[in-house]
């Protein structure tokens, strides 16, 4: 009895010492007007950006006061901010943030029109453009409300922050020591993609990692990020059935009418059979360890050249630089358009590719390297061909419509954000973005920018895609259908990858798109009900 | 305090009135901290939450409506959804988290009572698992259980084959996994319990019964479950209250893929997708099942053995 | 130990033997992760992924020190992290704990039509679950009643209606009345049967709850995370950590913060299990 009383006593007098230099006034609730608060979450493209563009800013407004807080839990301090209009940060740079929701439910965005209408500027300095007109216009409205209510239409809520293409990429080292240097060629199409899959996996290579002898195989994916899948067969769902049907898939509207069979368009199945194909485990192309690992063991598996290909975002060498010191010569290519598409431009147009399927795709193929080199025209395929392969390759996947900065309504220095944003925008802001995230703001003039000194191989690649025409897709929340109605990317409970992916009762690509066509019928009800 | 009693404080004469007034005095302040701190920080804050489960965001704006209860009934009747599914993991969670780990903790901590060689270094040690937050424990399980592990390595030297078998992805082993995590470091916290228990009991009592010879079985059955029973029935009934919204460590494990779910986990993923009003009320269909549950389970519990005062 | 074996019938030493087995290889099966997480914490994080279960190359215990001074919630230190933590854990605890035995006790004891609601109240709050409250909560706590600080948090603690009080509500129930009826007998106030006649009797229960509620206010992440921004514990560095390892991996220094994070509370719990099995059966006996 006694021991336990003076063990209770020390504790206690323990826990007044500390709460002795604990008891200073609580965190912040309300911003200081004239301090402009920046919190910005720190991912992949570093943490860095951020405070390297207040500290410019600062140079030429000193007499600005600037705070900027970088730090991997501003996401969970963002989406406390905006549900409770209690913080004291004037400007949020997250990924992730439904505009719909925000304003609907919590009425917690700030309108940032003001920004859009106005001009890039850095110091005295004024661009001769609107930073609408800056900034990509696929992008442009996913920063804008696009929901049903009237009072927060038209308006712009969110703004890009920096963030590039996601792709397929290329360990160019490891396909080397498959295939002997440079006896190997860059997927153009699926069936090329499919035929360098075979080709690796059939010569069985193998990588010494620290005394350890391993099979290289052609993918290899992270469990924990299933979705870097979706980079690769999301666009083969567009290059097929166009920029339209895709962004009708994504609302689930034709014609601005909901419309259940947008949600299925003709090329989805050949894209999810494409990835059925890709990692279905009897076909050996993905590292067996892939489904168990962390993402960034994955990532550091592929630098060590135990995978050729690896699907993520232009990010992936920033954020490996300081977490292993495995290094390969990475190579970001643009997604390999499907090889269904010769068929289709085959009928659409009356023409003829080829006698037989490996000819149409060559032709393809061969289309596909002229619009890559610059060229305007294909020898023996029309224009209307031409073009329409052109469309397609342009199509790259990205996450810029996510990654964004957002101003929370209870700010008191509008002013002085949109000023800051106006600063970012410009290209001495878009320099300094591109310095420290290696990564761009989503403007059109991008390819305008080049980094300092000798880049590496990814970087080039990444700048060579960028510099190309580009068209981006994304996939988006902006429509009442996902923010409200509650649809996820997906129905139901399982994701498309574990479905085709798994070990053990594995279903085909055709099953997974009828259950999902059987869900949204049964649940179509209730989503129309809050529409 | 043992001296006041024996002093004996001269009996002073009360009327039975005034003595009621302390009395209520007293209950009404030894209730008073926990009752407002109970009106404010769970009323007052939850009570929007119950009423979400009668609203709905529209394009109209919020209305008022069931929609969210039938909504829950009719996806349990879509098999595509697999909510079924989520049912039997939930009830597998507790048959293997209570049903066998209450008396599995029970048993271990009865010989820890009975000073088996190194129980001080066992109870430390079996106590672990609670002391570490479940992210750090199940990240050591992942690893051990990787496809290129140590289990699967020390399978393939048993067996002389190459064993590869995906514990935590493969749908075939993923809940039997997680199953046995939840077995596997589930007595941390009930051994500390019931040793704190068995400790009470009164040592005269255990002397007496061994002097007659009483078996081990038999001590721990007659004499310490009941003695103890009031532990074991709270605990039981505790469980019984968390039967459907204790996810089990699925968000760290599976995230429900894999055919893991759990209802637990169904509510917490519907709130990580910024959906409210649908989680609301499938919390409250599963508090209108679980209480009068808890209740018959209480009842039952004190029919089977009455309270012993000691 | 060993004479008091000699002394047990075969059919117990086979038992004896027989559990002490199992007992050893669920402890090793415990402790394993923990040696090779503590081995894993030695090794730079390239080696760690190359062979996950080999002895480091180079014991790199500079780790720790790389741990310790990168382990910051902006000028927060680990040792201020480790100040706040206990400060929350011990306090929150002792509030916790004495608020639930408080209700507890009553509850058990004083059978009244009151009692009998707040038991019902106290289960139905365990079986909903509550969604969507966070707003409520945090505008409750930081704007109207800015509680956002050290002490004013003891309030989100102060709960009499939780596991605690479910637990205590059952060890009450239990404890012999007789001593207390002695005590009105004497004269003693209801106010002093409480606190000098059944709360010694009840400190095993009440020691077994403080033991697990500092667990869970240690392990806690959330609350300092939402309320004290300016005071982070331990709890929330290892979390940010965690986040932080995943885009930087280094898995290596996120174990060695786990191991420092986990020493406190495990020292805590060896030196208190000696005393405290031994001080509270004697003392709930003697009264």
């Amino acid at each position: 009895m006694k021991t336990f009383k003076k063990i209770f006593c020390l504790i206690l007098s323990l826990g007044l010492v500390a709460s002795a230099c604990a008891c200073t006034p609580g965190n912040k609730t309300e911003g200081k007007k004239g301090t402009l608060s920046i919190a910005s979450f720190e991912g992949g493209y570093g943490a860095t950006w951020a405070q390297a563009l207040a500290d410019a800013y600062k140079v030429h407004n000193p007499e600005a006061e600037v705070e900027v807080d970088c730090n991997p839990l501003v996401r969970e301090d963002a989406v406390t901010a905006f549900q409770t209009n209690i913080t004291s940060v004037d400007l949020y740079f997250i990924d992730g943030l439904s505009i719909g929701n925000y304003c609907e439910t919590y009425q917690s965005l700030a309108d940032i029109s003001e920004v859009y209408n106005s001009t890039p500027k850095a110091g005295s300095k004024e661009e001769d453009i609107l930073i609408k007109d800056k900034i990509r216009p696929e992008i442009i409205p996913e920063m804008m409300y696009s929901g049903d209510q009237a009072e927060y239409q038209n308006k712009y809520y969110t703004i890009p922050s920096p963030s590039g293409p996601c792709s397929l990429i290329l360990n160019t080292d490891a396909l080397d020591n498959v295939f002997g240097e440079g006896n190997w060629s860059e997927p153009r199409t699926t069936d090329e993609l499919f035929a360098l899959c075979d080709a690796i996996a059939e010569k069985k290579a193998q990588v010494n990692i620290a005394g350890v002898n391993y099979t290289i195989y052609p993918f290899i994916y992270s469990g924990e990020a299933l979705e870097y899948w979706r980079y690769l067969y999301y666009p083969w769902i567009a290059q097929y059935s166009g920029i339209d049907a895709w962004n009708e898939m994504i609302t689930v509207k034709k014609n601005g009418v909901y419309d259940q069979s947008a949600y299925q368009p003709d090329g989805k199945l050949q894209a999810y059979q494409k990835l059925e194909k890709l990692i279905k485990r009897s076909n050996g192309y993905c590292d067996g360890t892939s489904m168990n690992n962390k993402f960034n063991q994955s990532q550091k598996y592929f630098l060590q050249g135990r995978a050729c290909m690896y699907i993520t975002g232009d990010w992936l060498e920033r954020e490996m630089e300081g977490s292993t010191d495995y290094k390969a010569e990475l190579k970001m290519v643009k997604t390999p358009i499907t090889s269904d598409l010769s068929a289709k431009l085959e009928s659409e147009y009356g023409v003829s590719l080829g006698a037989t399927a490996a000819e149409k795709d060559q032709t393809l193929a061969n289309v596909i390297s002229a619009i890559d080199n610059g060229q305007t025209s294909y020898e023996s395929v029309s224009a209307q061909v031409f073009n329409a392969v052109k469309q397609a390759r342009a199509i790259t996947f990205t996450l810029a419509n996510s990654a964004i900065g957002a101003v929370p309504a209870v700010s008191v220095n509008k002013d002085m954000v949109i000023d800051f944003l106006r600063f970012m925008y410009s290209d001495e802001g878009i320099e300094i973005i591109l310095r420290e995230s290696k990564s761009y703001l989503p403007v059109v003039n991008a390819s305008e920018f080049k980094a300092e000194g000798e880049l590496s191989l990814f970087r080039e690649s990444v700048n060579q895609i960028t510099e190309r025409e580009i068209t981006y897709i994304f996939t988006s929340s902006r429509d009442p259908i996902r923010y409200r109605a509650g649809l996820d990317q997906f129905i139901g409970n399982e994701y498309p990858e574990t479905a085709l992916g798994k070990k053990t009762g594995a279903i085909t690509a055709k099953e997974y798109l009828e259950k999902e066509a059987r869900l949204l019928n049964e649940k179509w009800a209730e989503y129309m009900k809050v529409l | 305090m043992s001296d006041n009693l024996a002093q004996g404080i001269p009996v002073k004469k009360k009327t039975l009135q005034s003595r009621k007034i302390q009395r209520g005095f007293f209950i009404g302040l030894m209730l008073s901290v926990g009752i407002i701190q109970f009106l404010v920080f769970w009323v007052y804050v939850n009570f929007n939450s119950i009423l979400m489960a009668f609203q709905l965001q529209t394009r109209e704006g919020l209305i008022w409506t069931f929609e969210n209860f039938s909504r829950f009934f009719h996806e349990l009747s879509i098999a595509d959804f697999e909510l079924d599914l989520a049912l039997k993991n939930t009830l597998l969670l507790f048959v293997v988290g209570t049903v066998i780990g209450l008396p599995t903790s029970l048993l271990f901590s009865y010989y820890l009572y009975k000073k088996i060689l190194f129980s001080k270094f066992f109870r430390v040690i079996f106590f672990l698992p609670s002391i570490i937050s479940a992210a750090v424990l199940v990240a050591l399980f992942r690893y051990m259980l990787a496809v290129d592990g140590p289990v699967n390595a020390i399978l393939s030297s048993i067996s002389g084959k190459v064993v590869d078998i995906e514990w935590i992805t493969d749908e075939a082993y993923s809940m039997g996994t997680i199953l046995f995590y939840v077995f596997w470091t589930g007595f941390g916290s009930n051994i500390v319990l019931f040793t704190g228990a068995i400790h009470r009991i009164p040592q005269d009592v255990l002397e007496y019964a061994r002097l007659d010879g009483v078996s081990m079985t038999r001590e721990l059955l007659q004499i310490i479950v009941p003695l103890i029973w009031p532990t074991i029935s709270t605990l039981l009934v505790f469980a019984t209250a968390g039967l459907f919204t204790n996810s089990g460590p699925i968000l760290l494990f599976t995230q429900g893929q894999h055919k893991t779910m759990t209802i637990g986990y169904f509510i917490f993923d519907q709130v990580q997708n910024n959906s409210y009003y649908y989680p609301a009320a499938i919390g409250l269909i599963f508090t209108a099942i679980g209480f009068p549950l808890v209740i018959i389970v209480k009842w039952l519990l004190g029919k089977i053995l009455e309270d012993v005062e000691y | 130990m060993i004479k008091a074996f000699k002394k047990l019938t075969l059919a117990q030493k086979i038992v004896f033997t027989f559990v002490f087995i199992l007992f050893s290889v669920y402890a090793i099966s415990i402790i394993a992760p923990f040696v090779w997480a503590f081995l894993s914490s030695l090794k730079t994080d390239d080696e760690y992924y190359e062979k996950v279960f080999a002895l480091p190359k180079q014991w790199l215990f500079s780790n720790y020190v790389t741990a310790f001074t990168e382990f910051k919630i902006k000028k927060t230190s680990m040792l201020g992290m480790i100040g706040n933590s206990l400060w929350l854990t011990f306090s929150g605890t002792f509030v916790a704990v004495m608020v639930s035995s408080a209700t507890a006790y009553i509850v058990a004891k004083y059978p009244f039509w009151g009692t009998k609601i707040i038991y019902r109240v106290a289960i139905f709050t365990m079986i909903i679950p509550i969604v969507g409250n966070l707003p409520a909560m945090y505008k409750l706590v930081v704007a109207d009643l800015q509680f956002n600080n050290p002490i004013g948090i003891l309030a989100l603690y102060a709960g009499g209606f939780g596991f605690n009080f479910i637990i205590l509500h059952g060890f009450y129930r239990s404890v012999s009345w007789s001593y207390a009826e002695a005590g009105f007998v004497d004269g003693a106030t209801d106010w002093k049967v409480y606190w000098r006649i059944i709360l010694p009797q009840a400190l095993p229960a009440i020691v077994s709850i403080s033991i697990l509620s500092c667990i869970g206010i240690w392990n806690d992440y959330m609350t300092p995370f939402l309320y004290l921004k300016d005071h982070p514990t331990l709890a929330l560095g290892i979390y940010q950590f965690d986040i932080i390892q995943t885009y930087r991996s280094n898995v290596p220094i996120y174990y060695c913060a786990i191991i420092m994070s986990i020493l406190p509370i495990l020292i805590l719990f060896c030196c208190f299990q000696e005393t405290i099995m031994e001080n509270t059966v004697a003392g709930g006996l003697k009264g």
